[in-house]
């Protein structure tokens, strides 16, 4: 799937330049929105290392990302995942909304995001981490964590600036599960730079300017009367972005669990491409 | 010192390195001024080209070839890059590092000359 999904995605960027300039985060997002009136199609697998005896698991996002205006990016999410010696699910919807709230740059750049998900307990994308998410989580098999409905509304702040380069960004996330469980709390934080600032005069794929080199933490921070880091699982990720200017656009993070409530390691893959102005 | 501490030391160490492997922000010297016209309009294509036109001529976004757009100071047309204008759908193109933005400017205003 993710094969077929990558050629295909090649043989579009092929049909056309687009303005893809992406950054190679998973997790973090930072104030760039997508540009109005484009459409960005991407596919964001996850391969879980889990522990404690829990199986390994192939997860999978598609990504639609619509920039509305200039300041207001929605994006839909459709999510699946495939645990070893259980069948393949489809896990559930995500809508997210995000607003930037200063129209001009600034040393600090604040966006409000907004999201409503309708998943089940099997989802497995490991979007964000929040509140006491632990390894212990997938000790449930699919099938039957596939019958426990979530649906959630989350909110995240975020925060962005670049300089000299780099782009450094942090967020913080809360998580409302509508069944009445308690606010949850989580965060995540990035750095990133492309290994040339400048663009060389030449069209090229393998040059410098094209990649892009970044680091991403992220980890839960309780609940809502239990801010605390004791139970919260931690995750630190290397990230790399390969921008070609077809508009495809390649990314790959490994992230290794920091502490003893996290996963071994949740390996991302990301192609990604942007259809210029589809809608106007 | 666990495994975890070192990866993380390591890999911040990794990062660092790479971004002062790079040689600092600075405006092309005259000697360099057609490669950076050059790699201006390689980042126009990609970037711009879709709104303004393959020519900058004017599609859904206006033309650049204009006088208010050329009259401007370049410092001015780069920092317009940078926040946009977010409003009236123009994007901010602060994702693009400094070098870029300017070698866009001065792509743009070798337009003057056609």
């Amino acid at each position: 799937m993710f094969v077929r999904c990558s050629i295909l995605l090649v043989l579009l960027g092929a049909a056309g330049l687009a303005s893809a300039q992406e950054m190679p985060y998973f997790i973090t997002y930072t104030h760039h929105m997508e540009e109005p009136g484009s459409l960005e199609v991407a596919l964001n697998p996850v391969f879980g290392v889990p522990k404690g005896g829990a199986r390994h698991f192939t997860a999978s996002s598609l990504e639609l990302e619509y920039g509305v205006n200039g300041w207001w990016t929605s994006e839909l999410y459709l999510d699946g995942q495939k645990t070893a010696r259980d069948s393949a699910l489809y896990t559930g919807w995500r809508f997210e909304n995000r607003f930037r709230l200063l129209m001009k740059e600034h040393a600090v750049n604040p966006v409000l995001y907004v999201e409503y998900e309708d998943i089940t307990g099997a989802d497995r994308i490991f979007k964000e981490v929040v509140g006491f998410d632990t390894f212990e989580d997938l000790l449930e098999p699919a099938d039957e964590a596939r019958h426990e409905k979530k649906r959630e509304v989350e909110a995240k702040l975020i925060l962005s600036t670049n300089r000299k380069g780099w782009n450094v960004a942090g967020n913080l996330i809360a998580e409302k599960n509508l069944s009445g469980e308690p606010v949850e709390f989580g965060y995540a934080a990035a750095l990133s730079r492309p290994l040339a600032l400048a663009a060389s005069p030449d069209s090229c794929s393998l040059c410098p300017e094209n990649f892009s080199l970044g680091l991403e933490m992220y980890g839960g921070l309780g609940e809502w009367r239990e801010v605390r880091l004791a139970g919260t699982s931690h995750y630190i990720a290397p990230a790399i972005a390969w921008n070609l200017p077809n508009g495809v656009t390649f990314k790959l993070s490994p992230s290794f669990g920091v502490n003893s409530n996290s996963n071994r390691a949740l390996v991302r893959f990301g192609v990604s491409y942007e259809i210029p102005l589809l809608f106007r | 010192m666990n495994f975890h501490k070192r990866l993380l030391i390591t890999l911040t160490f990794v990062i660092c390195a790479a971004g002062c492997a790079v040689a600092p922000p600075s405006q092309p010297a005259p000697r360099e001024a057609s490669s950076e016209i050059r790699a201006g309009g390689k980042l126009f294509a990609q970037h711009c080209a879709s709104c303004h036109g393959v020519n900058a001529t004017g599609s859904r976004a206006p033309s650049l070839h204009t006088p208010s757009v050329q009259s401007m100071p370049d410092a001015t047309l780069v920092q317009f890059l940078t926040d946009g204008d977010l409003p009236k759908g123009m994007p901010s193109w602060s994702r693009l590092p400094e070098e870029r933005r300017w070698q866009l400017v001065r792509y743009i205003k070798s337009l003057k000359a056609t």
